[in-house]
Protein backbone atom coordinates (compact mmCIF):
# COMPACT_ATOMS: atom_id res chain seq x y z
CA UNK A 1 0.00 0.00 0.00
CA UNK A 2 3.08 2.09 0.98
CA UNK A 3 4.29 1.66 -2.56
CA UNK A 4 0.98 2.63 -4.51
CA UNK A 5 0.97 6.23 -3.13
CA UNK A 6 4.34 6.83 -3.99
CA UNK A 7 4.49 10.59 -5.86
CA UNK A 8 5.50 8.70 -9.22
CA UNK A 9 2.56 6.80 -8.99
CA UNK A 10 0.06 9.52 -8.66
CA UNK A 11 1.37 11.39 -11.20
CA UNK A 12 0.72 8.74 -13.70
CA UNK A 13 -2.37 8.27 -12.23
CA UNK A 14 -3.03 11.90 -12.98
CA UNK A 15 -1.63 11.90 -15.95
CA UNK A 16 -3.98 8.82 -16.90
CA UNK A 17 -7.08 10.42 -15.83
CA UNK A 18 -6.22 13.56 -17.70
CA UNK A 19 -5.51 11.51 -21.04
CA UNK A 20 -8.97 9.70 -20.17
CA UNK A 21 -10.52 12.71 -19.48
CA UNK A 22 -9.40 14.53 -22.71
CA UNK A 23 -10.08 11.41 -24.73
CA UNK A 24 -13.67 11.48 -23.25
CA UNK A 25 -14.49 15.33 -23.90
CA UNK A 26 -13.03 13.95 -27.84
CA UNK A 27 -15.06 11.43 -28.62
CA UNK A 28 -18.47 13.59 -27.21
CA UNK A 29 -17.29 16.60 -29.71
CA UNK A 30 -16.55 18.95 -27.33
CA UNK A 31 -13.08 19.60 -28.50
CA UNK A 32 -14.18 20.12 -31.78
CA UNK A 33 -13.83 23.56 -32.22
CA UNK A 34 -10.78 23.32 -30.87
CA UNK A 35 -9.46 21.29 -33.02
CA UNK A 36 -10.63 22.81 -35.77
CA UNK A 37 -9.07 25.86 -34.78
CA UNK A 38 -5.66 23.93 -34.37
CA UNK A 39 -6.07 21.90 -37.39
CA UNK A 40 -7.14 24.36 -40.02
CA UNK A 41 -4.81 26.13 -40.66
CA UNK A 42 -2.12 22.92 -40.85
CA UNK A 43 -4.91 21.49 -43.30
CA UNK A 44 -4.45 24.94 -45.68
CA UNK A 45 -0.97 24.69 -45.91
CA UNK A 46 -0.48 20.76 -46.76
CA UNK A 47 -3.24 21.46 -49.51
CA UNK A 48 -1.74 24.59 -50.83
CA UNK A 49 1.67 22.70 -50.52
CA UNK A 50 0.52 19.60 -52.09
CA UNK A 51 -0.95 21.67 -55.15
CA UNK A 52 2.04 23.37 -55.86
CA UNK A 53 3.84 20.24 -56.19
CA UNK A 54 1.60 18.58 -58.40
CA UNK A 55 1.29 21.85 -60.19
CA UNK A 56 5.07 21.81 -60.18
CA UNK A 57 5.09 17.94 -61.57
CA UNK A 58 2.30 18.38 -64.08
CA UNK A 59 4.58 21.07 -65.60
CA UNK A 60 7.28 18.69 -66.41
CA UNK A 61 5.57 15.92 -66.49
CA UNK A 62 2.32 16.99 -68.95
CA UNK A 63 4.33 16.96 -72.26
CA UNK A 64 4.93 13.29 -72.12
CA UNK A 65 1.63 12.33 -70.82
CA UNK A 66 -0.38 14.43 -73.38
CA UNK A 67 1.57 12.81 -75.89
CA UNK A 68 0.87 9.09 -74.91
CA UNK A 69 -2.75 10.57 -74.09
CA UNK A 70 -2.87 11.61 -77.69
CA UNK A 71 -1.60 8.17 -78.75
CA UNK A 72 -3.83 6.16 -76.90
CA UNK A 73 -6.75 8.17 -78.47
CA UNK A 74 -5.85 7.76 -81.71
CA UNK A 75 -5.64 4.03 -81.02
CA UNK A 76 -8.18 3.90 -79.18
CA UNK A 77 -10.74 5.49 -81.82
CA UNK A 78 -9.01 3.15 -84.33
CA UNK A 79 -10.67 0.63 -82.29
CA UNK A 80 -13.91 2.14 -82.09
CA UNK A 81 -14.03 2.65 -86.06
CA UNK A 82 -13.13 -1.30 -86.79
CA UNK A 83 -15.64 -2.43 -84.01
CA UNK A 84 -18.52 -0.08 -85.86
CA UNK A 85 -17.13 -1.46 -89.28
CA UNK A 86 -17.32 -4.96 -87.51
CA UNK A 87 -21.20 -3.86 -86.26
CA UNK A 88 -22.14 -2.91 -89.52
CA UNK A 89 -21.01 -6.59 -91.61
CA UNK A 90 -22.29 -8.35 -89.02
CA UNK A 91 -25.43 -6.63 -89.45
CA UNK A 92 -25.58 -7.38 -92.82
CA UNK A 93 -25.04 -10.63 -92.72
CA UNK A 94 -27.56 -11.22 -90.17
CA UNK A 95 -30.00 -9.70 -92.12
CA UNK A 96 -28.90 -11.29 -95.29
CA UNK A 97 -28.69 -14.96 -92.92
CA UNK A 98 -32.61 -14.17 -92.07
CA UNK A 99 -33.55 -13.78 -95.27
CA UNK A 100 -31.40 -17.02 -96.50
CA UNK A 101 -33.35 -18.52 -93.18
CA UNK A 102 -36.87 -17.43 -94.41
CA UNK A 103 -35.94 -18.84 -98.14
CA UNK A 104 -35.11 -22.40 -96.71
CA UNK A 105 -37.96 -22.17 -94.82
CA UNK A 106 -39.71 -21.94 -97.57
CA UNK A 107 -37.84 -24.47 -99.68
CA UNK A 108 -38.69 -27.11 -96.56
CA UNK A 109 -42.39 -26.38 -96.90
CA UNK A 110 -42.39 -26.78 -100.33
CA UNK A 111 -40.20 -30.34 -100.86
CA UNK A 112 -42.32 -30.86 -104.52
CA UNK A 113 -39.51 -28.30 -105.78
CA UNK A 114 -35.64 -28.41 -106.06
CA UNK A 115 -34.36 -24.77 -105.59
CA UNK A 116 -31.37 -22.59 -105.95
CA UNK A 117 -31.08 -19.92 -103.79
CA UNK A 118 -29.68 -16.49 -105.77
CA UNK A 119 -28.82 -12.53 -104.55
CA UNK A 120 -30.03 -9.94 -106.59
CA UNK A 121 -27.32 -7.75 -107.88
CA UNK A 122 -29.03 -5.28 -110.42
CA UNK A 123 -31.79 -3.82 -112.10
CA UNK A 124 -32.91 -3.36 -115.92
CA UNK A 125 -31.35 -0.30 -116.84
CA UNK A 126 -34.62 1.17 -118.84
CA UNK A 127 -37.70 2.21 -116.70
CA UNK A 128 -39.81 0.79 -118.65
CA UNK A 129 -38.86 -2.45 -117.98
CA UNK A 130 -39.22 -5.06 -114.94
CA UNK A 131 -36.49 -6.77 -114.64
CA UNK A 132 -33.49 -7.63 -112.20
CA UNK A 133 -30.28 -9.40 -112.57
CA UNK A 134 -29.51 -12.02 -110.40
CA UNK A 135 -26.02 -14.15 -109.43
CA UNK A 136 -26.76 -17.53 -110.66
CA UNK A 137 -26.18 -18.64 -114.36
CA UNK A 138 -25.91 -21.49 -116.66
CA UNK A 139 -23.00 -22.35 -114.67
CA UNK A 140 -25.21 -23.29 -111.87
CA UNK A 141 -28.05 -25.05 -114.02
CA UNK A 142 -29.55 -22.21 -114.09
CA UNK A 143 -32.20 -22.26 -117.64
CA UNK A 144 -34.34 -20.23 -119.47
CA UNK A 145 -37.91 -20.18 -118.46
CA UNK A 146 -37.20 -21.22 -114.77
CA UNK A 147 -39.69 -20.00 -112.32
CA UNK A 148 -38.41 -17.46 -109.85
CA UNK A 149 -40.02 -16.85 -106.36
CA UNK A 150 -39.09 -16.05 -102.77
CA UNK A 151 -40.85 -17.15 -99.24
CA UNK A 152 -43.75 -15.13 -100.10
CA UNK A 153 -44.80 -15.59 -103.38
CA UNK A 154 -44.08 -15.62 -107.35
CA UNK A 155 -41.27 -13.03 -108.23
CA UNK A 156 -40.97 -13.86 -112.50
CA UNK A 157 -39.29 -16.66 -114.61
CA UNK A 158 -35.95 -16.15 -116.08
CA UNK A 159 -35.45 -14.43 -119.50
CA UNK A 160 -31.91 -14.39 -120.42
CA UNK A 161 -28.90 -16.36 -119.26
CA UNK A 162 -24.94 -16.49 -119.16
CA UNK A 163 -22.16 -17.97 -117.53
CA UNK A 164 -22.62 -16.59 -114.30
CA UNK A 165 -25.75 -14.49 -114.10
CA UNK A 166 -29.74 -14.44 -115.28
CA UNK A 167 -32.03 -11.72 -116.48
CA UNK A 168 -35.35 -12.72 -114.68
CA UNK A 169 -38.59 -11.36 -116.10
CA UNK A 170 -40.82 -10.40 -113.12
CA UNK A 171 -44.27 -10.60 -113.13
CA UNK A 172 -45.07 -6.58 -112.99
CA UNK A 173 -43.20 -6.63 -116.61
CA UNK A 174 -45.61 -5.18 -119.05
CA UNK A 175 -44.85 -8.33 -121.13
CA UNK A 176 -45.44 -10.22 -118.34
CA UNK A 177 -48.75 -13.06 -118.68
CA UNK A 178 -49.40 -14.97 -115.63
CA UNK A 179 -52.64 -17.81 -115.78
CA UNK A 180 -54.49 -17.66 -112.08
CA UNK A 181 -57.06 -19.12 -110.20
CA UNK A 182 -58.73 -17.15 -107.74
CA UNK A 183 -59.06 -19.64 -104.55
CA UNK A 184 -62.13 -18.59 -103.15
CA UNK A 185 -64.26 -17.54 -106.64
CA UNK A 186 -63.01 -20.97 -108.34
CA UNK A 187 -62.42 -19.25 -111.32
CA UNK A 188 -59.37 -18.57 -113.81
CA UNK A 189 -58.34 -15.50 -114.89
CA UNK A 190 -54.67 -13.86 -115.75
CA UNK A 191 -52.41 -10.99 -114.49
CA UNK A 192 -50.76 -8.95 -117.11
CA UNK A 193 -48.01 -6.59 -115.69
CA UNK A 194 -47.65 -2.53 -116.84
CA UNK A 195 -44.92 -0.14 -117.49
CA UNK A 196 -45.01 1.20 -114.01
CA UNK A 197 -45.48 -2.09 -112.27
CA UNK A 198 -48.50 -2.25 -111.40
CA UNK A 199 -50.29 -6.03 -111.64
CA UNK A 200 -54.08 -6.26 -113.52
CA UNK A 201 -56.59 -8.62 -113.02
CA UNK A 202 -58.11 -9.59 -116.34
CA UNK A 203 -60.11 -12.47 -118.22
CA UNK A 204 -62.54 -12.95 -115.24
CA UNK A 205 -65.77 -14.39 -116.42
CA UNK A 206 -68.98 -11.79 -115.49
CA UNK A 207 -70.56 -13.75 -113.35
CA UNK A 208 -68.31 -14.52 -110.87
CA UNK A 209 -68.04 -13.06 -107.36
CA UNK A 210 -64.74 -11.41 -106.46
CA UNK A 211 -64.26 -10.27 -103.43
CA UNK A 212 -60.95 -7.85 -102.41
CA UNK A 213 -58.30 -9.91 -100.74
CA UNK A 214 -59.26 -12.75 -102.73
CA UNK A 215 -56.10 -14.90 -103.23
CA UNK A 216 -54.33 -15.89 -106.23
CA UNK A 217 -52.69 -18.78 -107.27
CA UNK A 218 -51.16 -19.73 -110.36
CA UNK A 219 -52.67 -22.56 -112.21
CA UNK A 220 -50.66 -23.80 -114.30
CA UNK A 221 -52.17 -23.49 -117.48
CA UNK A 222 -49.73 -22.68 -120.40
CA UNK A 223 -46.86 -24.63 -118.97
CA UNK A 224 -44.64 -21.80 -118.03
CA UNK A 225 -45.04 -21.70 -114.07
CA UNK A 226 -45.83 -24.43 -111.74
CA UNK A 227 -49.46 -24.50 -110.37
CA UNK A 228 -50.43 -23.28 -106.59
CA UNK A 229 -47.84 -20.65 -106.05
CA UNK A 230 -48.91 -17.97 -104.24
CA UNK A 231 -49.32 -14.65 -106.84
CA UNK A 232 -51.04 -11.99 -104.19
CA UNK A 233 -54.31 -10.59 -103.48
CA UNK A 234 -56.94 -8.64 -105.13
CA UNK A 235 -57.49 -5.37 -104.21
CA UNK A 236 -60.18 -3.90 -106.22
CA UNK A 237 -62.44 -5.13 -108.95
CA UNK A 238 -64.02 -3.71 -111.92
CA UNK A 239 -67.04 -4.74 -113.80
CA UNK A 240 -68.75 -3.12 -116.84
CA UNK A 241 -72.12 -4.13 -118.09
CA UNK A 242 -70.50 -3.35 -121.87
CA UNK A 243 -67.44 -5.65 -121.57
CA UNK A 244 -66.75 -10.01 -121.70
CA UNK A 245 -64.72 -10.09 -118.62
CA UNK A 246 -64.29 -8.37 -115.03
CA UNK A 247 -60.96 -6.16 -114.60
CA UNK A 248 -59.39 -5.13 -111.62
CA UNK A 249 -55.86 -4.90 -109.55
CA UNK A 250 -54.25 -6.95 -107.61
CA UNK A 251 -51.76 -6.67 -104.85
CA UNK A 252 -48.20 -8.44 -104.51
CA UNK A 253 -46.76 -9.94 -101.64
CA UNK A 254 -43.64 -9.27 -102.75
CA UNK A 255 -42.13 -5.61 -102.66
CA UNK A 256 -39.53 -6.15 -105.88
CA UNK A 257 -38.40 -3.39 -104.92
CA UNK A 258 -36.56 -4.09 -102.42
CA UNK A 259 -35.92 -7.97 -103.56
CA UNK A 260 -32.43 -8.79 -102.09
CA UNK A 261 -32.72 -12.97 -102.62
CA UNK A 262 -34.48 -15.15 -104.60
CA UNK A 263 -35.20 -19.31 -105.05
CA UNK A 264 -35.18 -20.34 -108.72
CA UNK A 265 -37.17 -23.54 -108.89
CA UNK A 266 -34.43 -25.84 -110.83
CA UNK A 267 -36.75 -28.82 -111.47
CA UNK A 268 -39.73 -27.00 -113.42
CA UNK A 269 -39.33 -27.50 -117.46
CA UNK A 270 -41.32 -24.71 -119.05
CA UNK A 271 -43.32 -25.66 -121.81
CA UNK A 272 -42.74 -23.85 -125.16
CA UNK A 273 -46.37 -23.37 -126.74
CA UNK A 274 -45.33 -21.05 -129.67
CA UNK A 275 -46.01 -24.02 -132.19
CA UNK A 276 -49.23 -24.36 -131.34
CA UNK A 277 -50.04 -20.83 -131.18
CA UNK A 278 -51.98 -20.79 -134.58
CA UNK B 1 -4.52 5.02 -125.05
CA UNK B 2 -5.15 6.85 -121.10
CA UNK B 3 -8.10 8.33 -122.61
CA UNK B 4 -9.42 5.22 -123.73
CA UNK B 5 -8.47 3.48 -120.85
CA UNK B 6 -9.57 5.93 -118.59
CA UNK B 7 -13.22 6.59 -121.02
CA UNK B 8 -14.20 2.82 -120.71
CA UNK B 9 -13.46 2.40 -116.74
CA UNK B 10 -15.70 5.42 -116.70
CA UNK B 11 -18.38 3.67 -119.15
CA UNK B 12 -18.11 0.80 -116.77
CA UNK B 13 -18.15 2.15 -113.80
CA UNK B 14 -21.51 3.95 -115.23
CA UNK B 15 -22.77 0.78 -116.14
CA UNK B 16 -22.46 -0.60 -112.94
CA UNK B 17 -23.75 1.84 -110.82
CA UNK B 18 -27.08 2.39 -112.68
CA UNK B 19 -27.59 -0.86 -112.69
CA UNK B 20 -26.99 -1.47 -108.72
CA UNK B 21 -28.02 2.00 -107.59
CA UNK B 22 -29.69 4.11 -110.06
CA UNK B 23 -32.53 2.28 -111.44
CA UNK B 24 -33.41 0.54 -108.03
CA UNK B 25 -33.55 5.08 -106.68
CA UNK B 26 -37.30 5.65 -108.54
CA UNK B 27 -38.94 9.23 -108.82
CA UNK B 28 -42.38 7.77 -109.03
CA UNK B 29 -41.85 5.08 -111.68
CA UNK B 30 -38.83 7.40 -113.67
CA UNK B 31 -35.02 6.49 -112.78
CA UNK B 32 -31.86 8.80 -113.38
CA UNK B 33 -29.70 7.34 -116.65
CA UNK B 34 -26.17 7.72 -115.11
CA UNK B 35 -24.82 5.76 -118.39
CA UNK B 36 -26.92 8.09 -120.44
CA UNK B 37 -25.41 11.28 -118.67
CA UNK B 38 -21.65 10.11 -118.87
CA UNK B 39 -21.98 9.56 -122.23
CA UNK B 40 -23.34 13.09 -122.65
CA UNK B 41 -20.37 14.74 -120.56
CA UNK B 42 -17.66 12.26 -122.34
CA UNK B 43 -18.50 13.40 -125.65
CA UNK B 44 -18.78 16.90 -124.93
CA UNK B 45 -15.47 16.63 -123.23
CA UNK B 46 -14.06 13.80 -125.86
CA UNK B 47 -11.36 14.99 -128.97
CA UNK B 48 -10.18 11.83 -130.14
CA UNK B 49 -10.71 9.71 -133.57
CA UNK B 50 -12.32 6.62 -132.71
CA UNK B 51 -14.27 7.66 -130.13
CA UNK B 52 -17.12 6.41 -131.72
CA UNK B 53 -15.31 2.88 -131.52
CA UNK B 54 -15.75 2.99 -127.65
CA UNK B 55 -19.59 4.26 -127.95
CA UNK B 56 -20.15 1.45 -130.27
CA UNK B 57 -18.27 -1.07 -127.99
CA UNK B 58 -20.65 -0.32 -124.50
CA UNK B 59 -24.11 0.24 -126.71
CA UNK B 60 -23.81 -3.25 -127.88
CA UNK B 61 -22.60 -4.51 -124.87
CA UNK B 62 -25.73 -2.59 -122.70
CA UNK B 63 -27.94 -3.45 -125.57
CA UNK B 64 -27.21 -7.12 -124.73
CA UNK B 65 -27.67 -6.57 -120.97
CA UNK B 66 -30.83 -4.91 -121.04
CA UNK B 67 -34.51 -6.41 -122.25
CA UNK B 68 -35.00 -3.26 -124.51
CA UNK B 69 -35.53 -3.99 -127.80
CA UNK B 70 -31.80 -4.87 -129.27
CA UNK B 71 -29.79 -2.15 -130.77
CA UNK B 72 -32.47 0.47 -129.52
CA UNK B 73 -29.78 1.63 -126.54
CA UNK B 74 -26.76 1.77 -129.26
CA UNK B 75 -29.40 3.86 -131.50
CA UNK B 76 -29.42 6.40 -128.69
CA UNK B 77 -26.17 6.29 -127.43
CA UNK B 78 -25.13 7.03 -131.14
CA UNK B 79 -27.36 9.46 -131.59
CA UNK B 80 -26.37 11.48 -128.41
CA UNK B 81 -22.55 10.91 -128.98
CA UNK B 82 -23.32 12.60 -132.98
CA UNK B 83 -25.50 15.30 -130.96
CA UNK B 84 -22.36 16.29 -128.66
CA UNK B 85 -19.87 16.07 -131.55
CA UNK B 86 -22.30 18.75 -133.63
CA UNK B 87 -22.95 21.05 -129.90
CA UNK B 88 -18.90 21.01 -129.85
CA UNK B 89 -18.20 22.76 -133.38
CA UNK B 90 -19.17 25.83 -131.67
CA UNK B 91 -23.16 26.20 -131.10
CA UNK B 92 -22.79 27.04 -127.09
CA UNK B 93 -19.11 28.46 -125.12
CA UNK B 94 -20.47 26.60 -121.89
CA UNK B 95 -20.29 22.70 -122.23
CA UNK B 96 -22.46 22.85 -119.37
CA UNK B 97 -25.45 24.40 -121.37
CA UNK B 98 -24.57 21.88 -124.12
CA UNK B 99 -24.78 18.97 -121.77
CA UNK B 100 -28.29 20.02 -120.36
CA UNK B 101 -29.33 20.37 -123.97
CA UNK B 102 -28.01 16.92 -124.59
CA UNK B 103 -29.59 15.32 -121.74
CA UNK B 104 -33.06 17.02 -121.81
CA UNK B 105 -33.59 15.36 -125.20
CA UNK B 106 -31.31 12.63 -124.94
CA UNK B 107 -33.50 11.24 -122.58
CA UNK B 108 -36.87 11.79 -124.33
CA UNK B 109 -35.05 10.18 -127.36
CA UNK B 110 -34.49 7.44 -124.86
CA UNK B 111 -37.92 7.09 -123.64
CA UNK B 112 -39.41 7.40 -127.24
CA UNK B 113 -37.33 4.80 -128.15
CA UNK B 114 -38.17 3.02 -125.20
CA UNK B 115 -42.07 2.86 -126.23
CA UNK B 116 -41.73 2.77 -129.33
CA UNK B 117 -40.05 -0.68 -128.72
CA UNK B 118 -43.19 -2.12 -126.50
CA UNK B 119 -45.23 -0.69 -129.37
CA UNK B 120 -43.45 -2.80 -131.75
CA UNK B 121 -43.82 -5.65 -129.33
CA UNK B 122 -47.26 -5.48 -128.87
CA UNK B 123 -47.75 -3.96 -125.55
CA UNK B 124 -50.31 -1.96 -125.16
CA UNK B 125 -49.45 1.15 -122.87
CA UNK B 126 -50.93 4.09 -121.69
CA UNK B 127 -48.99 7.11 -123.03
CA UNK B 128 -50.10 9.84 -120.50
CA UNK B 129 -48.73 6.97 -117.68
CA UNK B 130 -45.83 7.07 -119.72
CA UNK B 131 -44.97 10.80 -119.92
CA UNK B 132 -46.37 11.77 -116.37
CA UNK B 133 -45.20 8.69 -114.48
CA UNK B 134 -41.41 7.79 -115.89
CA UNK B 135 -40.73 9.80 -118.54
CA UNK B 136 -41.13 13.77 -116.41
CA UNK B 137 -39.57 12.26 -113.16
CA UNK B 138 -36.82 10.48 -115.12
CA UNK B 139 -36.16 14.08 -117.03
CA UNK B 140 -36.11 15.38 -113.45
CA UNK B 141 -33.58 13.25 -111.79
CA UNK B 142 -31.75 13.26 -114.79
CA UNK B 143 -31.12 16.93 -115.24
CA UNK B 144 -30.45 17.15 -111.63
CA UNK B 145 -27.65 14.83 -111.69
CA UNK B 146 -26.01 16.76 -115.22
CA UNK B 147 -24.45 19.69 -112.71
CA UNK B 148 -22.43 17.06 -110.31
CA UNK B 149 -21.70 14.06 -113.15
CA UNK B 150 -20.39 17.18 -116.00
CA UNK B 151 -17.94 18.65 -113.24
CA UNK B 152 -16.67 15.03 -112.52
CA UNK B 153 -16.11 13.87 -116.00
CA UNK B 154 -14.38 17.32 -116.58
CA UNK B 155 -12.43 16.67 -113.71
CA UNK B 156 -11.30 13.54 -114.53
CA UNK B 157 -10.47 13.99 -118.23
CA UNK B 158 -9.01 16.99 -117.32
CA UNK B 159 -5.79 15.13 -116.92
CA UNK B 160 -6.93 11.97 -118.98
CA UNK B 161 -6.76 13.72 -121.94
CA UNK B 162 -6.32 17.97 -121.80
CA UNK B 163 -8.20 19.70 -124.61
CA UNK B 164 -6.46 19.94 -128.31
CA UNK B 165 -4.26 16.99 -127.93
CA UNK B 166 -4.83 13.72 -130.27
CA UNK B 167 -3.29 10.58 -128.50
Amino acid sequence: MRNLFTSTNIRNIIILLVVVGILMLAVSGYLTPLFSLTFSPLISTQSWLSQRYLAIRDLFSSPRDMASLRERNILLENEVSQLQSQIVELQENLSQAQILYTLLDFARTNPQHEYTAATVIGREISPYYQYIIIDKGSNQGIMHGMPVVTQQGLVGRIDAVVANASRVQLISDAESVVNIHLQNAKVEGQIIGSITGEIYLEMIPQDAKIQVGDVLLTSGLGGNYPANIFVGQVLSMQSQQNRLFQSGSVQSIVDFSTLSAVLIITNFEAVDITPLVP
Amino acid sequence: MLFYLYSSIGFIAAIMLQMGIFSRAALFSGTADVVLLFLAAWSLRQQQKYSWVLVVIFGLILSAISAAPALSLLIVYLSVFLAATRLQMGLWRSSLLSMFLLVFFGTFLAHGVYIAGLFARGVSISLTEAFTQIMLPSVLLNMLLTIPIHALVQEIFRNAAPIGTEI
